[in-house]
């Protein structure tokens, strides 16, 4: 949608719309919102775009199930309560070559975990924690057989 | 009994926190291939061996060439610099190990102005490929490896 | 939509921060009755999906369970939990794309193609300012939004968010958030009028 106006930039009334203008140009603009229809028109579609749409997700929200996020949130809580290390030692307690045969592992994971031997993490080669650039596309791809991890973006 | 198991659990902690900055990792040895991929005469030059295979099932190139292998060895926290092609530079930082793997912070400049940042975590002695640019009637690709000792 | 805090808003979120920390089960429901709405208009705004976004929120609160140690209180509970939202969001999406066989050439064009036809197949003014057509075509065509300007636009419309908190919630500069603002504005306002 082009502004015909021409006195103002559609960036500029993207800008007012949200009050995102130095003091003077915003009065300027609202000033000349009163003659120019244009512009008046573009002000109210942009207005009405944002509208509508937190209409719209506020009403599918609210049409959603939402009883399953608290019980998965449960789940998982209570799942970590039962793998706390109380329980464990009440087992030990009934078994002394458990004890000792635990507490060696225990000592021979801590050793292997650090130097990253006997657990190497699974998954993608790269996990993407974040991407910026100033170009629209940009795909994660992660091939099937390796899974290694390729960011691509189009620089054009 | 009880006794005898908190003392060796606590002389356990106390020997995998004394163990820990000796097997902590220090340095990371990044290696980063600069490769130009097009669709000109088939050809792959030999250094790409290792990951040519993972590039040819998404990629439709048939000439992938090795611009540029540079290997280096980097402090966490320490920026290593790879100059490109078409008056791009390549920057990445390995942050600090996560999770068993490295976080690094990789940043491509053109000119000046960062056209591209990404933080990944990196598996140790894994690669990520990143690529976009366009340079030559083709395409840039960056294979950057680590392994943290 | 933003409001501003009083005291005893932010002692009673200092408060429930502790008792989450402690792992209390009931701080956790608070949590979840308190914001899950807010953070579903968001996932929902960006997957445009009942399920993912659902998914996404349930994620979302397992990852501040395990991760509420590390927040700092720097910025508000919400803050941190819409930053956390949004990541999931943007990570969901992409988990999705690597599903597809890739093919970065084609994949725009088709869109844009599609785009097009969308746009010459809905050149009909009087059905177009029909109320809920209208809004059909609108929501279709934030959903062909690339995803850095819908995510913009959704931080504008749906959060309220100001140019500088977007952009330091994304971590792009404050004029990046201008342009995308207005490239997403552009674009679905051809659906309001794709005449011109």
């Amino acid at each position: 949608m082009k502004n015909s106006c021409g006195k103002y930039s559609s960036e500029e009334i993207s800008r007012f719309v949200d009050n995102e203008l130095p003091t003077q140009t915003y009065d300027a603009i609202q000033q000349h919102l009163s003659t120019c229809t244009e512009c008046s028109a573009m002000v109210k579609n942009f207005s009405s775009l944002s509208d509508i749409f937190s209409h719209h997700a506020a009403a599918r929200v609210a049409q959603m199930e939402k009883g399953t996020i608290a019980k998965h949130l449960h789940s998982t809580l209570q799942k970590k309560e039962k793998s706390t290390f109380g329980n464990h030692f009440e087992f030990l307690g009934k078994h002394m070559v458990l004890k000792v045969a635990s507490l060696a592992i225990i000592l021979m994971i801590s050793l292997f975990a650090f130097q990253n031997t006997i657990f190497p993490p699974t998954g993608p080669s790269a996990i993407v924690k974040s991407v910026d650039t100033d170009f629209a596309s940009v795909m994660i791809i992660e091939t099937q057989k390796k899974k290694h991890t390729i960011i691509w973006f189009n620089e054009t | 009994m009880l006794r005898f198991i908190k003392i060796t659990i606590l002389t356990a902690g106390l020997f995998c926190l004394a163990v820990h900055p000796v097997l902590a990792k220090k340095t990371v040895l990044t290696d980063i291939k600069v490769i130009h991929a097009s669709t000109g005469k088939n050809h792959v030059d030999p250094g790409l061996n290792s990951i040519i295979s993972e590039l040819e099932s998404v990629f439709k190139y048939t000439s992938y060439r090795l611009l540029k292998d540079e290997t280096l060895n980097l402090n966490f926290g320490q920026k290593g610099q790879v100059n490109l092609p078409g008056k791009r530079t390549l920057e990445v930082v390995p942050i600090k190990m996560e999770n068993k793997r490295i976080r690094y912070q990789i940043l491509i400049r053109k000119i000046n102005r960062i056209i591209f940042k990404t933080q990944v975590l990196l598996k140790n002695n894994s690669s990520i490929t990143i690529g976009g640019p366009k340079f030559k009637k083709g395409t840039l690709l960056f294979n950057i490896s680590g392994s943290a000792h | 939509m933003s409001k501003i805090k009083t005291k005893a808003d932010k002692a009673e979120e200092i408060e429930l921060v502790e008792r989450l920390k402690k792992g209390q089960q009931w701080a956790f429901d608070r949590l979840v009755s308190q914001y899950q709405d807010r953070l579903l208009k968001i996932a929902y705004g960006i997957t445009f999906d009942h399920e993912d976004s659902l998914e996404v929120i349930q994620d979302v609160f397992v990852s501040v369970f395990k991760n509420i140690h590390s927040f700092r209180q720097d910025a508000s509970l919400y803050t941190w939990l819409r930053k956390i939202t949004i990541n999931h969001c943007l990570n969901w999406k992409r988990k999705w794309k690597r599903r597809f066989k890739w093919h970065h050439a084609s994949i725009e064009s088709e869109n844009d193609q599609m785009l097009t036809n969308e746009s010459k197949k809905n050149y009909d003014p009087e059905m177009l300012y029909r109320e809920k057509q209208f809004e059909d075509n609108l929501m279709k065509a934030i959903k062909k939004l690339p995803e850095k300007l819908r995510v913009v636009f959704v931080l504008n419309s749906l959060e309220g968010l100001s140019y500088d908190q977007i952009a330091s919630t994304l971590n792009i500069k404050k004029g990046t958030v201008s342009s995308r603002l207005h490239s997403a504005r552009q674009q679905l306002s051809h659906v309001m009028d794709p005449v011109r």
